[in-house]
């Protein structure tokens, strides 16, 4: 079970995607500006890093070496596509906000790496504790982006207002140039602490 | 097998067989319900258009619906909704479709009971650039074709309502969108054929 921890804590953490990879960064900032968007975007990868992970997994001795990136790139999009029908069917509001970033999730760089850089050499198990890591790494980093987003720009979390009636919410952090001065300085404070820790 | 050189082609084959069977199951499985979603949302955005937003489950906005909006058969195969209240028409609403700079545009024109005035549009489709052209979808640019007077003569030369450039608008002018020419001039002729086809229509009743 230790040995399962560690390989989640490295994806969320150690070897976090966006913060070490620099993987998924355009999804990242475009659905950041609402926190639901986010927690249900980062479900969605969780979901879609494991089951990938899993399924390559299973049948790494079997897939052609010549033509596994276009196997690995079949079963991704398999798994994104159901995602998106199921968001179509039981959570369509969700479905019109989030608009063509789910299916964006099929080009999404941390789901083909974790499949080609992990799941290719481990075990199922492993690797579907590495999709969950990752997928949780990933959604550690949309949410706290998130977080800052919609509360200094719209005034709200989750959609409901939380700031007092005086606020005044700026809108330059809900376009692109706020998310990037956020997803920077996150990623600056994070490398900081991280490197600080490591020198000692 | 394996070490033939047809394996990865028949490996990548059925991966992809087994793949499509997947999703060709779950759309079946899942298409009615997406196209009652899809419904509910076009006859939700249809109350907002007439001023008086729903919020219920799909079954009773769809009864609601049918008992708001009287779908109408005009000659040549035109369609049209009446809006009846107490039995009475208080107005009409006509689905407009065209070319925008990307795709089509598609949505809804509130007229009021002698089309005389346009009392709102509603944008239910279109594919423009997100920011600039997609605008036409927000509340901002919408709110400006409320209550706006639609020419008496049924000559396409003389509809006042069109779109101009931004902060060029004069009376019975509507301003477009700054950095979405293209968008701005598609949407312009997709609204002025609507007009002059309605305008045919004031006397049907």
């Amino acid at each position: 079970m230790k040995r399962y921890i560690q390989i989640i804590l490295n994806g969320m953490w150690k070897n976090n995607p966006i913060l070490h990879q620099v993987l998924g960064v355009c999804s990242a900032l475009a659905v950041t500006t609402s926190m639901t968007n986010a927690a249900v975007m980062s479900f969605a990868v969780i979901l879609v890093s494991s089951a990938s992970n899993m399924m390559v997994s299973s049948i790494k001795t079997l897939i052609p070496h010549r033509v596994r990136l276009i196997i690995e790139m079949i079963i991704i999009a398999t798994f994104v596509i159901l995602f998106d029908t199921a968001l179509k069917a039981w959570y369509y509001p969700m479905s019109k906000e989030l608009g063509p970033y789910v299916a964006l999730i099929i080009t999404n760089c941390i789901i083909l790496g974790r499949t080609e850089a992990f799941a290719l050499k481990n075990t199922v198990t492993d690797s579907i504790f590495d999709g969950i890591g990752n997928g949780m790494g990933y959604g550690l980093i949309l949410m706290t982006v998130a977080f800052f987003r919609e509360l200094l720009g719209a005034g709200s979390l989750f959609g409901r207002n939380v700031m007092p009636s005086g606020f005044m919410p700026s809108q330059a952090v809900l376009l692109s140039p706020g998310a990037f001065l956020i997803m920077g300085i996150l990623v600056w404070a994070v490398r900081y602490f991280q490197l600080k820790g490591e020198a000692k | 097998m394996r070490n033939s050189k047809f394996y990865p082609y028949l490996f990548a084959g059925l991966v992809s067989i087994i793949s499509g069977s997947l999703l060709l199951g779950a759309h079946t499985a899942l298409e009615s319900r997406i196209i009652l979603n899809r419904q509910t949302e076009e006859y939700e955005m249809l109350f907002d258009l007439i001023g008086k937003p729903v919020k219920a489950s799909p079954e009773k906005i769809a009864g609601l619906f049918l008992r708001t909006f009287k779908k109408q058969t005009l000659k040549g195969g035109k369609t049209r909704y009446a809006i009846s209240e107490n039995g009475k028409i208080t107005g009409y609403i006509y689905k407009f479709k065209g070319d925008g700079f990307w795709g089509p545009i598609e949505g809804y024109a509130y007229f009021d009971s002698n089309i005389q005035i346009l009392k709102g549009i509603t944008v239910t489709n279109q594919d423009e650039t997100p920011g600039l052209g997609a605008e036409i979808t927000s509340s901002g640019f919408l709110n400006k074709f409320k209550n706006k007077k639609i020419t008496e003569t049924p000559v396409s030369d003389e509809i006042k309502i069109k779109l101009v450039p931004f902060g060029k608008a004069r009376n019975g002018e509507i301003d477009g969108i700054s950095g979405a020419t293209e968008t701005t001039r598609k949407f312009s002729d997709i609204l002025r054929n609507l007009f002059v086809s309605v305008i045919k229509d004031r006397n049907v009743k």
